[in-house]
């Protein structure tokens, strides 16, 4: 249904990447904003170490049907991820892709979805934090300064609920390179 | 034995004349007595079959549940109120064939509750059928041409699974039932007491084994104390079952069922 | 959103739900999607002075819950298909010991093994008539995390009242989903009621209520249980009469209150002239689509199954409004439609909605197929 107010994320990409867990982290970031939310996942064998899906809904008003029908945002940190839960885009979809370990795919352009951003998350986390872990934050990054969902302090404080001390700086950093990714693709305005 | 430990207007009881569950019964509640347990905090739990009608005879709590499951309805409410004895009372096929999974389990985790087996090596309530317990050859109504299978033993299988207290009496050795009763309630554990009786109806008549009281006063024959069975041949041992204490050890590790809410 | 809102899963809100409402035993046995309840209830039972034990298959997990309610605790056991299949016999017993328990089903789809992480409404029936013989059991049906919290608190109050076995009957989806929930209490706390006299005491003896006291294990009643036919003094009988009172009793006590037991959820169905009915977590699809139709001028209204037993044919008649169409959803190949099929006769238009491919019915695909029947 058409709502303004409502928006629909869906994060793929392999079991183990903690996209599930960044979708949790968003998902209470947006509670404490005052929106409501409905999060979701794939289960079973098919999500360990497999392709992983992760959907998020954030509404300013009550979300009666709990999964993503139309989203607003995919990100795909695998080219498997792409290829299985990349349908259901469309027009106003924003795609985002890991460059690092994927091309663009030849089944997105102009015509079927809203824009491609395609951005080295996983080589930006391995090379700047020395670690592929902080690629969920990194990613949290990128979606919050490409869109704005929730304000960058809140996003903080919620990432702070699921990391433990000794890990905080180093995913407080994770975010800042993924509002960095945004902000220097922004500057040189090369989209596909 | 206390007559008030008997619920006297539901007698008489449901047993062919002959069987031999009123005995074992009533050593049971000798050992309770003699235990001087609070009839407030004993609850008797069953199965189905001719040994699980007895609970309801005794003026204890008492539950009949379903075949095969009364250890786990006693395992949830030893563990819902510690403070209680739990003991279940089963038979041969109650507990070893359609409630073996649960016997295992519940000597594995060394809960403490007592299992006393009513074995008659045959289903009764359903007219003398094979159990898991039914010696090889013997005639039922399913092996009529004699059981090809083998038997459990009873003791290794309990023994094997873990259980802390594991004993076999007879019901024609009353005393030495009482007292491997009394043992088994009062240790702190699992604790198995398989109680051979007599079933003059089904396994007695198709395998002659003459009437009631042969049956019974031939447990002396052919069960044979432990500390003499030590004596002897295996070849002099053939044919007869050894009675006696088989485990009585300490509880096994920190899952013990009455320390689970302290370790809470 | 209050200061006790919080981001829980479905599974998640069943276990505190049932914690808040006093249960404090639990015994299971792991199997998709329900395992987080047991994952949950072993951390938090023993913070609560509670006891957890995982069992050794679902048999066991619901008689060791039978024998615990039946020492004094609220109890709650979770499964799903495969699982709920083995604890029909338990169910069973549950119902004629009248013995207090909450069983969660979280549906996936079967039959048997399935699709373990793939989302069904295919159990209906088992929950009402999985065991066999002549019973009656409550079933209650979350669509949402915030209401598996509530029913959860629902069905262990109910459960102790009416000393009848509820069955919690949420989904994959609903058990998986994570939503903001409020976790203040919506309703008081019930216990069961304890006998007072000793004396004459009669474990199966009932006032107007027709719900006899609990005389907990071990509290000095002496009391007897059986799951074969019995009287007022809970001895074991064969008098056809006694069969037929205790049977008629185990009926009424609930049917006596279906105003208390009953919650059917209604929109908009008092003008409708296509109404939804559905239950769970399908209904979540039916309020979209409600609400588009209505946007474009369609007189469409919805009714959900909250409570799916005991199902009262005057309650649904009159829930239902004046709607010349009901459409009715499900993801299983047509099991509520049954009993709306005999409910309505051809006094009006019962449509069935089936899909059996393990996801969910979308609003979209509701609204194209209202559209393709020309409904």
């Amino acid at each position: 249904m058409e709502n303004a107010n409502r928006f629909e994320l869906r994060l793929t990409g392999s079991g183990g990447q903690g996209l599930i867990l960044g979708s949790i982290i968003l998902a209470e970031a947006a509670m404490m904003e005052g929106k409501t939310v409905t999060q979701s996942q794939v289960y079973g064998a098919e999500a360990r170490g497999g392709t992983t899906k992760a959907e998020l809904i954030v509404s300013d008003r009550h979300i009666a049907y709990p999964k993503v029908t139309d989203p607003d945002l995919l990100a795909a940190m695998t080219s498997d991820g792409l290829q299985q839960y990349g349908g259901g885009i469309s027009r106003k979809t924003e795609v985002i892709i890991d460059s690092s370990v994927m091309c663009a795919p030849d089944f997105l352009n102009e015509e079927n979805c809203h824009g491609l951003l395609a951005l080295p998350i996983r080589s930006t986390a391995v090379s700047r934090l020395q670690s592929e872990l902080g690629l969920n934050i990194v990613l949290l990054g990128v979606i919050v300064g490409l869109t704005g969902l929730v304000g960058v302090d809140t996003l903080r404080k919620a990432v702070g609920m699921h990391i433990r001390k000794q890990y905080l700086d180093m995913n407080m950093k994770a975010l800042d390179l993924g509002m960095e990714l945004v902000a220097a693709q922004a500057e040189t305005g090369i989209r596909i | 034995m206390r007559s008030d430990f008997l619920r006297l207007e539901r007698l008489p009881d449901i047993w062919c004349p002959g069987c031999g569950n009123g005995v074992a019964l009533r050593a049971l509640l000798e050992a309770i007595e003699q235990l001087g347990l609070d009839p407030d905090k004993v609850v008797l739990v069953s199965g189905i079959g001719c040994s699980s009608r007895a609970p309801a005879y005794t003026a204890f709590d008492n539950v009949h549940t379903l075949h095969g499951r009364a250890i786990p309805v006693a395992t949830g409410i030893k563990l819902a109120n510690p403070k209680l004895t739990v003991i279940v009372i089963t038979g041969d096929g109650d507990s070893s064939a359609i409630g073996g999974n649960h016997l295992i389990h519940a000597a594995r985790r060394d809960v403490d509750i007592t299992v006393v087996v009513f074995n008659n090596y045959n289903y009764g309530m359903t007219g003398g059928q094979a159990s898991p317990l039914t010696p090889s050859s013997s005639i039922t109504t399913t092996t009529p041409s004699g059981n090809l299978d083998r038997p459990f033993d009873l003791v290794n299988l309990a023994a094997g699974a873990g259980a802390t207290y594991v004993a076999r009496s007879g019901i024609y050795f009353t005393k030495h039932l009482v007292d491997h009763l009394k043992k088994a309630i009062t240790h702190e554990g699992f604790s198995l007491v398989d109680t051979i009786v007599q079933c003059p109806t089904y396994y007695g008549r198709f395998n002659k084994r003459g009437d009631a009281a042969q049956m019974l006063v031939s447990q002396k024959d052919w069960l044979v104390l432990k500390s003499v069975a030590e004596k002897k041949t295996p070849e002099q041992l053939a044919g007869k079952v050894i009675i006696g204490e088989f485990v009585n050890i300490g509880r096994h590790g920190p899952a013990a069922a009455s320390t689970m809410k302290e370790q809470a | 959103m209050s200061e006790a809102t919080v981001l829980m899963q479905g599974n998640e809100a069943v276990a505190e739900g049932a914690i808040a409402a006093g249960v404090r035993f639990y015994a299971g046995y792991p199997i998709t999607p329900s395992s987080e309840i047991a994952e949950i209830m072993a951390r938090r039972m023993p913070q609560v002075g509670g006891t957890f034990i995982q069992m050794e298959d679902e048999i066991a997990s619901v008689t060791a819950i039978i024998g615990a309610s039946m020492a004094g605790k609220k109890v709650l056991t979770a499964t799903s298909g495969p699982g709920f299949s083995l604890m029909q016999e338990g169910l069973g017993y549950a119902c004629m010991v009248e013995a207090p328990i909450v069983i969660l089903d979280s549906m996936r789809y079967g039959p048997s093994t399935g699709m373990p992480t793939k989302v069904s409404q295919m159990d209906l029936m088992q929950t009402r008539w999985g065991t066999h013989g002549d019973h009656w059991i409550i079933v209650l049906s979350p669509s949402s995390v915030q209401e598996s919290y509530h029913l959860a608190i629902r069905a262990v109050n109910l459960a102790e009242k009416y000393r009848n076995p509820v069955i919690l009957l949420s989904d994959e989806t609903v058990s998986h989903l994570r939503e903001p929930i409020d976790t203040a209490l919506p309703e008081p706390i019930i216990d069961r009621r304890l006998p007072a006299q000793k004396t004459g005491y009669q474990p199966f003896k009932t006032d107007a209520t027709l719900v006899p006291t609990i005389a907990n294990l071990g509290t000095g009643f002496r009391t007897t249980y059986t799951g074969l036919v019995h009287g007022e003094s809970g001895f074991q009988t064969a008098n056809g009469h006694v069969a037929e009172t205790l049977v008629q009793r185990m009926r009424d006590k609930l049917f006596n209150n279906l105003d208390d037991i009953i919650r059917l959820e209604t929109d908009h169905s008092d003008d409708a002239d296509i109404l939804f009915m559905s239950f769970g977590i399908t209904a979540r699809g039916v309020t979209e689509a409600v609400e588009t139709l209505r946007s474009r001028g369609r007189k469409a209204g919805s009714l959900r199954f909250i409570t799916l037993f005991p199902f009262d044919d005057d309650r649904v008649r009159q829930a239902a409004g004046p709607a010349k169409t009901i459409v009715v959803p499900e993801l299983n190949s047509g099991q509520l439609v049954l009993l709306l099929k005999r409910v309505f006769g051809d006094t009006r238009r019962i449509v069935p909605l089936n899909k059996v491919n393990g996801d969910l019915i979308s609003p979209a695909e509701m609204l194209t197929f209202v559209r393709e029947e020309n409904l």
